[in-house]
């Protein structure tokens, strides 16, 4: 487990990275490739070059737009700050619909990039 | 965390006794208008309670008041940190009531334990945790685990330690003569007949069942990740919001030394020969 200057504690688990933010108290899980963006975008390496170490990463077809969707789904919950997303017709997809407009076979959704959380919340009942 | 300083102190209610109570690391302040209750309060204080008549400097975590309001002998309010969680015209009911809130801040403010809203069981050494909320179906479940001759740990709360393990919270069992009906029955352990006793000592979980009742529906569960199981241990904790840090190393810790697995069930049965198979198979 590690933590960052932000306080953002990470944690590796098999293929998956759980990210935990102490002060919006909520915790992450990105799968492979989503990690895999996460620990890879520093500023300097370009969608493109992403793309295709990513593909290289999963054994998938180097794109651009798994890349980018991953890039928007890690801005959405607060990861990751974008300056130059470019805004396209992919932004919005969800991964069964990415996965559709890639022409990927349907066992490659596991592949897509993917992100879940939880957020603790004051409110909580007893049985 | 401080509790809020509220309504009933502007409407200067003379207190008759207050009584201060740790557990788990949580303080807790009890007091009330009528010293007559405070006995019956203490009798329905949750596991692990201690009682002293002063804390030890520090502020408590929250501040539960009955106050009686002179409307008859039984009617009377519960507040927490000045806010009213009840009113009740029983007494009975005033005390259920006051149990259930007070196991709950207990569980949220405590420092030394991770609460995870948990039935859980023993096997040969080993736990089973059985995440859920309410009418999810835990204790039934473990109500049929014990049957089978599992070790009775707890129908309501996993209590984690930062190694990982699950320590015994074994109130009698609360169970409910028909599912979805709030109406609950306490049931010892040992009247259910299994020969797994009571637990007494922390125990490595290695089996996690995120199951939920639904009528007619055939167990066929999937395994989840260990981040997934991660996220489903925090989904049900209660120390995720004041402990938030602890509750992640402690889940997270947790979920990496055990096969998590999800889905509908229909009846117990299965769910628990299912399960008792696998860990006999050292699965």
């Amino acid at each position: 487990m590690r933590r960052d200057s932000s306080g953002i504690v990470q944690k590796e688990m098999a293929d998956e990275l759980l990210i935990f933010d102490p002060i919006r108290k909520q915790a992450f899980c990105l799968n492979r490739s989503a990690a895999f963006v996460w620990k890879n975008s520093d500023g300097q390496t370009s969608v493109d070059q992403l793309a295709c170490r990513l593909g290289e990463e999963t054994g998938t077809p180097a794109d651009t737009r798994v890349v980018e969707f991953a890039l928007r789904e890690l801005e959405k919950d607060g990861l990751m700050e974008c300056v130059d997303l470019p805004a396209d017709e992919n932004a919005g997809l969800d991964r069964r619909k990415l996965l559709r407009k890639l022409g990927w076979a349907a066992a490659l959704l596991v592949a897509l990039p993917m992100i879940t959380t939880v957020k603790a919340s004051a409110k909580t009942t007893t049985s | 965390m401080r509790p809020r300083e509220g309504p009933e102190t502007s409407l200067r209610r003379p207190w008759q006794v207050r009584q201060w109570v740790t557990a788990y690391g949580a303080r807790v302040v009890l007091r009330t208008n009528r010293a007559a209750v405070m006995p019956l309060l203490r009798s329905r204080l949750p596991l692990g309670s201690e009682l002293s008549f002063q804390g030890d400097g520090g502020a408590p975590d929250h501040v539960y008041s009955i106050v009686f309001t002179g409307n008859g002998d039984q009617e009377a309010a519960l507040l927490r940190d000045g806010r009213r969680v009840a009113f009740c015209r029983s007494q009975a009911s005033l005390l259920d009531i006051f149990a259930s809130q007070l196991a709950l801040g207990v569980a949220r403010a405590a420092r030394e334990r991770v609460f995870l809203h948990c039935g859980v069981v023993g096997w040969r050494g080993q736990a089973i945790l059985i995440p859920g909320r309410t009418c999810y179906g835990k204790t039934t479940l473990v109500a049929r685990f014990l049957e089978a001759g599992a070790t009775y740990y707890s129908d309501e709360f996993a209590l984690l330690d930062s190694a990982g393990h699950v320590h015994p919270y074994a109130r009698p069992l609360q169970i409910r003569r028909q599912h979805g009906n709030l109406l609950q029955t306490p049931v010892s352990a040992e009247a259910l007949g299994g020969a797994g006793g009571i637990g007494r000592d922390a125990i490595q979980p290695v089996l996690m069942l995120a199951c939920r009742y639904r009528d007619r529906a055939s167990w066929r569960p999937t395994q989840i990740t260990p981040g997934a199981a991660t996220l489903e241990l925090l989904r049900h904790s209660l120390s995720a919001y004041w402990s938030p840090e602890a509750a992640f190393h402690a889940a997270s810790l947790t979920a990496s030394r055990l096969s998590a697995w999800r889905g509908w069930r229909g009846e117990a049965q299965p769910v628990v020969e299912w399960a008792l198979r696998r860990l006999d198979a050292g699965r």
